[in-house]
């Protein structure tokens, strides 16, 4: 008999594998890109002055973020809806339609959701026509924002439905009738009782296609022009034509850092608002 | 060569092909391995050369991943793990593989046999008196229009397609100077004569540019360059030849210009730590008349060798005339190879502002 | 006085036609007719499943009748959406918002009606301290106890005046102890605010410690209506007589019947005359089969055997004190007995007890 055993948290042990994996393929790879960016190709800052100092990647930095916003701000008005459609109605067959067409239109690749886009708004395409034919004088509506932020809505709005749904279902739709109860319309009792309450959950999906957002570059490429132009072609043209693996690293960790940055600060006002 | 400024992700599927590969390589019998271009390319490279290869040879040819994006061949170099034996390149490019020591230098005395190159200066760039690289053929950026667009004369020049005035409407142009040449065409439009275009006047063209900057439309991926013609959401721009001929095969409507055609040779080479010596017998097969003849026939390119010339169709219009180079202006891949960076970045600023 | 006014003139505050609700192809209300008297307390008592809390949540408008009317103070509500009822609503689970604290969630109901500022806030801190919480209105309900939480609800659903408060079940998740101390809350609050409470639940004591009317319920019909004293004496059915108290019952057969009293035979030949329940007199024929219902309560010892009693007597099996009395069970002919008796006995002990011929029920059988 052994003296002693080495007693193993089984939650620990479940968790190991996880772990190893987000070790693997998250924590190396960004230590990997982190060390790149300080000494590719040489040791210091070199990058980061090489970064910031450039006026081209500032602009298209923050453009970045302002279309990546745009873009989570139309799939909180249009996803959340939906998502709370699917979380609490009772008709199973639209509930099931609904999520069959957000998981196909998912499953579709970005590339060709991008070039039906590009033909959709496209100067022979139907966008155009229908302007047109309402008295407008448009030619075309590529390299338009309206065309980047709606092609990027359309590839993050199932990703945006789907996290908030997952939140919403849990919610306590009792209270919604329990403010009803006491002479509140559907619409107040939403606003007033739903909505602050749901308001995680709709932060953690803003918050998740946001991020995504900011790493597009196929569908501004496509659809956009230079004003909408956004930090991954940078990053892709830097590292495709010019092997400039630290240069991107080191606007690949500054993004990040911002991001976070941008995210902790969300977190931390939706917490100030629920204790307040 | 068709997906020039795309980081696609064949990016990550070359990555994760090398890997497989490496274990294949090692078991199975003899193969070669050659660098996918995508699309149309692809299809009559392995009508012209491949079809042919493995009938001689037995030796079956495998079509890994992309090699035009300079970041999968660092990741490869720098791991140790080259996928492909023979890839296809630009000279651009080419400057920066031989720079970093990442390809393997070829016989001599290749490009000289069979008849013997197109004579244009730098076609086969040298290094140190070593080559690297086979040209096969000659892509061209041309001035390139949707012929519904304009009644009259057809814009036959640089010029024509600054001329916003006689000819209205927008203007394509790829967004990624070092491969399509919009500064180039910028300068020439404005009167610059070819032989004294490099070293280029940035201020110069982007001034130009300036002219029409409201008309612009700048597109990203190869594929966009006919499409967008098409479609109507631009008239005229720059394109190229061989693209332009495959929208017509395809009943398109877009014609090109063989005036101020501004070329650049595709190139075959040999990466380090590939099979080279398989691949160096890759490069004499396809250092062939018939077989490129075949090639440009399909692609719509013109030929490298000389003597391909006399086997190319007679209906089909090519932008380079082998007896007649005046007017072809060579696209110099030693300055681009020295000033991409400086130059992509001002680009980008003027762009982006 | 009181029930005077309430038969001639105001209306019942609740009047329930030929009430059903299906849900698909299950019936859970199969026609109910109700009068529920202005200013009651009253209870719907039934088991799981009988269908009290769905009646409860048709009242206040939150589940749609599928056929006949509901008609609140006279005005048929039956179409009318839960909000516009003016009804007072506590939920089971208290439904209290929880980013909002006690009193705002007792403003809430008056911000909806768009009263001014100042005025909200006096009338939630008024109600407020009327279920003694003045101290804990700025705490949000996570740090209420499960009482102080109930008590929010119901200030909530009392601030805006209304007729009529409904209750779901509003005790249950509260321990013994404070269900006691808010039984006695609850009904003082009803007789100091005068205005109707219906409270549902399946626990017949709260029944008939708190209403003045006690509905009793079974698989979507109403199976008894009356006064708590109407239920527990004269039970209708012996489902009834079960739920309420628990009731020995002896086999018996009627062999006459003289107006409300019937002459009984046991199965030992015992004879005894016994009152016949009011509900029942119809229902009970000569020379049939019945049971005779024996509360342990009304048991006694030190009796003399006449026609005026019915004795049972046997060996004890079990002797467990309750407090106010030990509950005997002990074997019979009849059967197993059970009797609240003052003194303690040991097991196997021979014990005599009788019941008077006034303090029992019979019922038919079945």
């Amino acid at each position: 008999m052994p003296a002693h055993r080495i007693k193993i948290n089984p939650i620990v042990l479940a968790a190991a594998p996880g772990i190893a994996l987000l070790l693997i393929f998250f924590a190396i790879p960004l230590a990997n890109l982190t060390v790149r960016s300080l000494t590719d190709p040489e040791f210091g800052l070199g990058n980061y002055k090489a970064v910031l100092g450039s006026q081209t990647y500032l602009r298209v930095g923050w453009r970045t973020i302002w279309i990546s916003f745009l873009a989570m701000s139309g799939c909180v008005l249009i996803g959340t809806p939906v998502a709370y459609a699917i979380a609490h109605s009772k008709r199973r067959a639209l509930v099931v339609a609904t999520l069959a067409v957000l998981g196909l239109s998912f499953l579709t690749s970005s590339l060709i959701r991008a070039f039906a886009w590009m033909i959709l708004f496209g100067a022979q395409g139907p966008i155009v026509a229908i302007l047109n034919a309402a008295g407008l004088d448009v030619h075309t509506l590529l390299a338009t924002q309206v065309a980047v932020v709606v092609g990027m809505i359309h590839f993050l709005l199932p990703i945006y439905a789907l996290t908030a749904f997952a939140g919403f279902r849990n919610m306590p739709f009792d209270l919604v009738v329990a403010a009803e109860g006491l002479g509140a319309s559907r619409w107040y009792a939403l606003r007033t009782v739903y909505f602050p309450l749901a308001l995680p959950s709709i932060i953690n999906a803003g918050s998740l296609v946001f991020v995504i957002a900011l790493g597009f570059f196929i569908t501004p490429a496509l659809l956009g022009g230079p004003s909408e132009m956004m930090l991954g072609q940078l990053i892709a043209i830097s590292i495709s034509k010019f092997g400039d693996f630290g240069f991107a690293a080191a606007a690949g960790v500054l993004l990040m850092v911002i991001t976070l940055f941008l995210l902790s600060a969300v977190q931390w006002v939706s917490k100030a608002g629920q204790r307040q | 060569m068709k997906n020039r400024g795309m980081i696609s992700k064949t990016s990550i599927g070359a990555i994760v092909a090398t890997l497989l590969l490496h274990v294949s390589h090692a078991q199975s019998q003899e193969t070669l391995t050659i660098s996918a271009s995508g699309g149309s390319y692809d299809a009559c490279v392995k009508a012209a050369y491949l079809d042919g290869w493995e009938k001689e040879t037995g030796i079956k040819v495998v079509v890994g991943g992309g090699a035009w994006d300079l970041g999968v061949w660092r990741a490869q170099q720098e791991t140790g793990k080259t996928e492909w034996d023979v890839a296809t390149s630009d000279p651009g490019q080419l400057r920066q593989l031989v720079r970093n020591g990442w390809v393997m230098p070829i016989d001599p005395e290749l490009p000289n046999k069979n008849g013997g190159l197109v004579d244009f200066p730098g076609l086969v760039p040298k290094f140190d008196g070593k080559i690297y690289a086979l040209p096969t053929e000659i892509f061209s950026t041309v001035v390139t229009y949707n012929s519904k667009a304009f009644k009259g004369d057809k814009p036959k020049t640089w010029a024509d397609v600054f001329n916003a005035k006689k000819y209205p409407g927008k203007r394509l142009f790829s967004n990624v100077p070092v491969d399509f040449g919009v500064l180039e065409v910028a300068l020439l439009a404005d009167g610059v004569a070819p032989e004294n275009l490099y070293p280029l006047d940035i201020d110069r063209a982007l001034k130009k540019l300036d002219s029409i900057k409201s008309d612009i439309l700048w597109y990203d991926f190869g594929t966009q360059q006919v499409a967008l013609l098409q479609q109507g959401d631009a008239v005229i721009g720059a394109g190229w030849d061989g693209r332009v001929k495959a929208l017509q095969r395809d009943g398109g409507t877009i014609e090109f210009s063989t005036e101020q055609a501004i070329v650049k040779p595709d190139l075959w080479i040999l990466p380090k730590g590939g099979n080279s010596e398989l691949g160096a017998r890759f490069l004499a097969f396809i250092d062939n008349p018939e077989r490129q003849a075949k090639f440009a026939t399909c692609i719509g390119y013109a030929p490298a060798l000389r003597k391909a010339y006399d086997l190319l169709p007679a209906n089909q219009k090519f932008t380079v005339d082998p007896n007649n180079l005046k007017g072809v202006v060579v696209w110099n891949d030693e300055y681009w190879a020295k000033n991409a960076r400086d130059v992509t970045a001002r680009f980008n600023e003027w762009l982006t502002k | 006085m009181s029930n005077a006014s309430k038969d001639c003139g105001s209306p019942p505050a609740i009047q329930i036609s030929r009430l059903k609700k299906c849900y698909g192809a299950v019936e859970v209300l199969r026609g109910l007719d109700l009068v529920i008297p202005e200013g009651s307390y009253t209870t719907f008592l039934g088991p799981s499943g009988s269908g009290k809390t769905t009646l409860l949540r048709i009242i206040a408008g939150f589940a749609s009748v599928s056929e006949g009317t509901v008609s609140i103070s006279g005005v048929d509500v039956t179409d009318r959406a839960a909000r516009a009822r003016d009804v007072g609503m506590v939920f089971q689970n208290y439904a209290l918002f929880p980013h909002l604290t006690a009193r705002e969630n007792v403003e809430y109901p008056l911000k909806v009606r768009r009263l001014p500022r100042e005025e909200r806030r006096r009338r939630a801190l008024e109600y407020l301290e009327r279920v003694h919480l003045a101290e804990w209105a700025d705490r949000y309900p996570r740090e209420l106890s499960g009482g102080q939480q109930q008590r929010v609800a119901l200030a909530r659903s009392l601030v805006y005046g209304p007729k009529l408060l409904l209750l779901d079940e509003p005790l249950s998740a509260l321990d013994k102890h404070l269900r006691g101390q808010m039984q006695d809350f609850l009904k003082e609050l009803q007789r100091d605010l005068g205005i109707t409470f219906v409270h549902v639940t399946h626990d017949q004591s709260e029944a008939l410690a708190l209403s003045s009317l006690v509905v009793i319920m079974r698989d979507g019909r109403l199976e008894q209506v009356g006064s708590p004293e109407q239920i527990y004496l004269e039970p209708n059915s012996r489902f009834v007589a079960g739920f309420i108290g628990n009731s020995n019952i002896v086999c018996c057969s009627v062999t006459a019947r003289n107006g409300r009293l019937a002459t009984v035979k046991l199965g030992d030949g015992t004879e005894v005359g016994v009152p016949i329940p009011a509900g029942v007199t119809e229902r009970l024929g000569v020379g049939e089969k019945s049971l005779l219902l024996l509360r342990p309560e009304k048991a006694e010892t030190g009796y003399r055997i006449d026609t005026s009693v019915v004795a049972m007597s046997g060996p004890v099996l079990s002797t467990t004190f309750m407090g106010t009395h030990y509950q005997v069970v002990f074997s019979t002919r009849h059967g197993e007995i059970t009797a609240h008796l003052n003194n303690d006995y040991a097991p196997g002990q021979s014990v005599d007890v009788a019941w008077r011929a006034g303090n029992l029920i019979v019922l038919p059988a079945g």
